[in-house]
């Protein structure tokens, strides 16, 4: 049965038609229901920022490399695929300070639609804590210290030194960062 | 239709989802500059050491600096003084950043192992402040010369009053300072500390004790007077005066300064304005007054008091341990056409002041190539 149309979009009210219009009455609430709900939250003055999870700290290396700013579907276009680290160490040098080695090389291209690989520069720095970062505790996760970002440029073939150390000899564990850091 | 129109609500509700998480938003902006980090590029050009390359050189350094015995195995303070870094590259730079950032490095990393000297900023706030506690310290000064006067055997035992006329104090000019206030107060001090056992002699009857004794030594000179003392004409036991004197081994004077300079007004940049003015430089050396009583008849000093009035301005340097100096060298290529490469070595090192000895040595090098030449200031 054909419906008449109202301006506004309510559906007929028919007498003969009391179970349609009940169907449709629900149907409309619960639309402004979810739209309210969407735009209601845009409301809202302040929000709670999400927590990193951790559990995704607990499975963080030594050395992480910093998401990419561009993310496609298939593929991120990350120069992360292009870096291997040849060598890591961590020791308390002659002065009591923490020490960490990281050698880092450029793979080159290793797939088959990329055979030659680019020649790049990377940002990388490193925090230092006290406590153990991967603990539950937020305070553990407080650095130590930071170096600043170091850019290291990586021609293939070549593995490139990385030293730093932490100038607080309170510092027992270390995180390398490795970015692609741009403007 | 319920199919139909179930598919409708399931697309708009997915849309508006989803399209929170569609693309990367862009911040909103009301500004022309952006704030960048320190190790950021700022994507203008130039191969020269960036923002970038001080930070790195100031971390690289101080972890270096930090573990040379010099510093690590030194239990006590290390003091180091600072030259500045010769420039030796085609770059007209303000070359202490590199020193600066290094200083503020150490300074937070190294909680107070080690020092540096005030060497540039500061100095004449920090000279004021000490002029006015030297001048705080007058008050203690004249005290000092009062009691010393006023609690002497020489006073306390005088049957009668004695007799002092005032004469000017000598080398002024070291000091700057109104003498005459000076002498003034400190007469007063000791006439209030002697209890009447001292009566100075009023400002205009010293004047004209003085030309008397001026006069009496032509007379001398000439021959016409052979008595030795003066106080048959000018009827006074003692002589109250002084002389300050310069601890240096120059001769030191306040020097006049004449500036003279034409350039835009501090208040309307727009206006050309020329301005002159003559300033007064104390010598900086430590200044002493020395305060004597002269026996009018004999002209010998039975008592006599020498006090420090102001102290040199030290720099400190001299108690430094160390020397922290380096060289910034370039080797520069320019092509047609804006293209420019750089490979540039800052070293640094440390000197032991004394021997003139190298005690460690570090380098920072980069090379960069651009195809966008840029001004550096």
């Amino acid at each position: 049965m054909k419906l008449k149309k109202l301006p506004i979009g309510v559906f007929c009210i028919n007498k003969y038609n009391q179970g349609i219009y009940m169907k449709n009455i629900f149907r409309i609430k619960w639309t402004i229901g979810i739209v309210m709900f969407l735009f209601l939250t845009s409301c809202q003055t302040t929000y709670n920022v999400d927590r990193v999870k951790s559990e995704d700290i607990e499975q963080e290396s030594t050395i992480i490399f910093v998401r990419p700013s561009q993310f496609h579907v298939f593929g991120t276009e990350s120069l992360r695929d292009y870096v291997e680290v040849v060598y890591e160490s961590a020791n308390f040098n002659d002065t009591g300070y923490l020490e960490v080695n990281v050698g880092f090389r450029n793979r080159g291209g290793h797939r088959w639609y990329n055979t030659t690989g680019p020649q790049y520069q990377l940002m990388v720095k490193t925090v230092f804590y006290e406590h153990d970062y991967k603990s539950p505790s937020n305070q553990a996760r407080v650095p130590l210290y930071e170096t600043n970002w170091k850019t290291i440029n990586l021609l293939r073939g070549t593995t490139v030194p990385y030293k730093t150390m932490c100038p607080n000899k309170s510092a027992q564990y270390y995180q390398v960062v490795v970015s692609e850091l741009q403007l | 239709m319920k199919k139909y129109f179930n598919s409708i609500m399931i697309l708009i509700t997915s849309a508006l989802i989803f399209s929170g998480c569609a693309a990367t938003p862009t911040p909103p902006s009301t500004s022309y500059t952006r704030t960048l980090e320190p190790d950021q590029e700022d994507n203008i050009g130039g191969s020269f050491l960036e923002s970038n390359d001080i930070r790195t050189i100031a971390y690289e350094i101080t972890n270096s600096l930090l573990t040379t015995p010099e510093i690590s195995g030194n239990d006590d303070i290390v003091r180091i003084a600072i030259a500045p870094i010769k420039n030796s590259s085609r770059y007209i730079i303000d070359k202490n950043i590199f020193m600066k950032r290094l200083r503020i490095e150490l300074n937070k990393v190294a909680k107070g192992q080690v020092r540096f000297y005030s060497q540039n900023v500061g100095q004449s706030t920090r000279k004021e402040i000490l002029q006015e506690q030297d001048e705080e310290e007058w008050d203690l000064l004249i005290d000092e010369i009062a009691n010393y006067i006023g609690d002497s055997n020489l006073v306390k035992d005088s049957i009668r009053p004695l007799k002092v006329a005032v004469i000017p104090v000598k080398n002024t000019n070291i000091v700057g300072l109104n003498a005459e206030s000076f002498t003034s107060l400190t007469r007063s001090r000791i006439s209030e500390k002697s209890k009447g056992r001292i009566i100075f002699l009023a400002r205009e009857e010293n004047g004209r004790v003085i030309e008397q004794i001026l006069d009496e030594s032509d007379l001398r000179n000439l021959g016409l007077v052979e008595s030795r003392s003066n106080n048959s004409i000018s009827s006074v036991d003692y002589f109250f005066g002084g002389e300050f004197i310069a601890k240096s081994l120059s001769t030191q004077s306040v020097i006049d300064n004449i500036k003279a300079e034409v350039g835009p007004s501090e208040e309307d940049p727009g206006v050309i304005e020329a301005k002159g003015g003559i300033s007064k430089e104390e010598p900086n050396v430590t200044k002493y007054l020395n305060v004597m009583l002269i026996d009018a008849q004999t002209g010998e000093i039975p008592l006599e008091k020498t006090v420090k009035v102001e102290r040199k301005m030290q720099s400190g340097l001299g108690n430094a341990s160390y020397l922290l100096t380096g060289e910034l060298s370039a080797l520069s290529k320019a092509a047609a056409g804006g293209d420019r490469s750089d490979y540039v070595i800052l070293s640094f090192q440390l000197v032991e002041p004394r021997t003139n000895e190298v005690l460690w040595e570090d380098a920072y090098e980069t090379k960069k190539v651009t195809n966008r030449s840029v001004l550096y200031k």
